[in-house]
């Protein structure tokens, strides 16, 4: 009997989603699993769940993909415990784009101060009108932290469904846990691994010219 | 006239929040400001310390603006206090629940300083 998978799973996770108010219950996610592999089991053939399988696996490889981006923000080295190494790293974000915008406020508040002493008023207008500046573009902080919350619950909503399905599908069902190694597009590195400018120019220096 | 010296509590789960509020509302010349870092934090300020004013945000745990503006208007000793939500939260049904649980007034993030002081004018009266 030919049915629509995706769409079947898609609104049960939605649902256990809604019913959780954003927040994971492992237990249910786990009963979820197991009742649509159960269903699973009995419609589909073994070549259908190999595409099945396939098709998962694509889904991990992109959650790897995510860790490997994330973790150039963070400090923690990345470990195969998957559930809690998104969220710490993206905790970590939010940690670093705080620490910054204190500091930002920090500058803010000195010019507020030498404002005070100014003189003439015109300059003492022009030091408050920029400090309120800051603290107005601020705000920026606190929405991009709100939205990582949000992208941290489903992604382990998604990354503990994924994981479920593979247990379920049986032991010679193993999930690809890193990204196909042949990408050059690797986004930005940890600051500890980035190499410098100098470096890079020498490197540069170093290199053949290209044959015409 | 507006008392420059009246009592604010600020209720945010971002530190970076609580500065950008608090150092706007310094700027308009009020000093006598504190904060809670969530709405069980601000409870207990509340049972402290006589507010005249409560500026909170919503998007917070385990107890969001919205509950923490119920409990407000719940208690007798805080039922009038003037309350205005800064928050991210802007579609309609969330204004239409705080303005039905008693909202003073409503600022949607980002936001900058002429619309904090104009929403605190429409709350406490003109500077």
């Amino acid at each position: 009997m030919a049915k629509n998978w995706t769409e079947i799973l898609s609104i049960k996770l939605k649902k256990l989603q809604d019913n959780n108010s954003g927040s994971i219950n492992q237990s249910e996610v786990n009963k979820l699993t197991k009742e649509f592999l159960t269903t699973v089991d009995y419609y589909v053939s073994a070549k259908q769940r190999n595409v099945i399988f396939n098709q998962v696996d694509t889904i991990s490889q992109q959650i790897a993909g995510l860790k490997k981006d994330i973790s150039v923000m963070g400090n923690n080295i990345l470990q195969e415990n998957f559930i809690p190494e998104i969220a710490t790293e993206l905790h970590s974000v939010i940690a670093q784009t705080e620490k910054s915008v204190i500091g930002i406020l920090d500058i803010s508040d000195e010019i507020r101060k030498i404002s005070a002493k100014a003189s003439p008023p015109k300059l003492k207008e022009e030091l408050l009108s920029h400090s309120t500046k800051i603290l107005e573009l601020c705000n920026f902080q606190d929405l991009t932290g709100q939205i990582i919350q949000r992208i941290i619950k489903r992604l382990t909503i998604i990354e503990s469904t994924v994981n479920n399905i593979a247990t379920e599908l049986g032991p010679h069902y193993k999930l690809s846990s890193r990204l196909t190694p042949d990408s050059l597009l690797n986004g930005p590195q940890k600051e500890e691994d980035r190499p410098s400018q100098d470096d890079i120019d020498n490197l540069f220096a170093d290199l053949p010219e290209p044959k015409s | 006239m507006v008392d420059m010296n009246i009592n604010i509590l600020i209720v945010d789960d971002y530190k970076t929040m609580l500065r950008i509020i608090r150092g706007l509302l310094s700027q308009i010349g009020f000093s006598n400001i504190d904060e809670a870092a969530n709405g069980a934090e601000a409870i207990v300020k509340l049972k402290e310390k006589n507010y005249n004013l409560i500026i909170s945000d919503w998007n917070m745990e385990p107890m969001t603006g919205l509950e923490l503006l119920q409990n407000v208007r719940t208690d007798e000793k805080t039922k009038t206090i003037p309350f205005i939500m800064v928050t991210a939260e802007s579609k309609t049904e969330n204004v239409i629940a705080a303005k039905q649980a008693g909202v003073n007034n409503y600022i949607v993030k980002p936001f900058n300083a002429e619309t904090l002081k104009t929403k605190l004018a429409s709350v406490l009266g003109a500077f």
